[in-house]
């Protein structure tokens, strides 16, 4: 089951449907709600080093998703 | 983003989280294992210089998921680790106000109605290309396919980037009297367009009147038929080989 959603979720070629369904996320946004508690961000940076959106706390936090190509 | 950094930088952390291949394409495939990932946000923190972390998140997406799984979205979460604004699809203007807001209310609380759903066009048109670069030729015609005209546009926003930056990659919003000049320049430039186009469909349909009419169709059928012998006679009376080729 999680290797079929990672390989759905990596997909090889962009179809209609990715745009699609793209749309519909946007109009929904079913998982965020503005001032709601941010779910949490423990993830390594480029070079490995540990960053968390926990440690920010006190400071306003821009997090920007974004792809490669 | 960078223009956005380099005014709020001082008061803001800023990240940017890798998710998946947006475009796939031969030099980037979908990514099996995280250090597929990792590579390729060392290579997008040095080739597009960005000044900030580049975060990794993991193969299937966790972090992506949790925050809506879309293509290119930002999240301002507040001092208090609250989501204060959803920008669904980036745009620095936009982002601009709402940073702009949020300090007005000591850095707390959701600003600007909390969510941000507009397209964007214009910006998005003119930045994506480089990234769309990288997966050629498989990602330009993929998303061709998938709606036309989504890969030409970005394309051609490349081409003109230095033209139009100024107004589609503004790290602040336009101020009304510049937005208002501009729409009323672009609507005059479409009316004058449409004008010249009537204009020259009115030529050419003078044009078309005014030209001599062919003869009737008996006149025209006996001209076909003169031509038509003319070509037989040839056939029938073929050029005489040369003397040269028949002696030996």
């Amino acid at each position: 089951m999680r290797t079929a959603n990672v390989h759905s979720y990596n997909y090889p070629r962009f179809r209609t449907r990715h745009l699609v369904n793209e749309a519909v996320r946007t109009w929904q946004l079913p998982r965020i709600t503005p001032g709601d508690r941010a779910p949490s961000v423990d993830l390594p940076d480029a070079e490995g080093q540990p960053w968390s959106l926990g440690a920010h706390r006190g400071r306003p936090v821009l997090l920007h998703f974004g792809s490669y190509s | 983003m960078k223009r956005l950094h380099a005014k709020w930088g001082h008061a803001v952390s800023f990240a940017t989280i890798l998710i998946r291949q947006g475009h796939p394409g031969p030099d980037v495939p979908p990514y099996q294992t995280f250090e597929e990932k990792q590579r390729d946000a060392r290579r997008h923190q040095w080739e597009d210089a960005i000044p900030w972390p580049v975060l990794v998140d993991d193969v299937a997406g966790t972090v992506h998921r949790a925050y809506g799984m879309l293509a290119d979205p930002t999240v301002l979460v507040d001092v208090d680790g609250t989501i204060a604004f959803y920008n669904a699809i980036t745009h620095a203007p936009t982002l601009d106000r709402a940073l702009s807001r949020l300090f007005r209310q000591q850095g707390r609380g959701v600003v600007l109605g909390g969510t941000d759903r507009k397209p964007h066009l214009l910006a998005t048109i003119v930045a994506g290309w480089p990234a769309l670069r990288r997966g050629l030729p498989q990602s330009a015609v993929d998303l061709e396919t998938a709606f036309p005209t989504t890969a030409l546009l970005p394309y051609m926003g490349d081409k003109l980037r230095p033209l139009v930056s100024p107004i589609a990659l503004r790290a602040t919003p336009l101020p009304r009297p510049k937005r208002t000049t501009i729409l009323a320049a672009a609507a005059a430039l479409a009316l004058g367009a449409m004008a010249l186009r009537a204009a020259r469909r009115q030529d050419e349909a003078h044009a078309a009147d005014a030209a001599p009419e062919v003869g009737d169709t008996g006149e025209a059928q006996s001209s076909l038929s003169s031509t038509r012998s003319g070509l037989s006679g040839s056939a029938a009376n073929p050029v005489p080989r040369s003397s040269s080729t028949t002696s030996s």
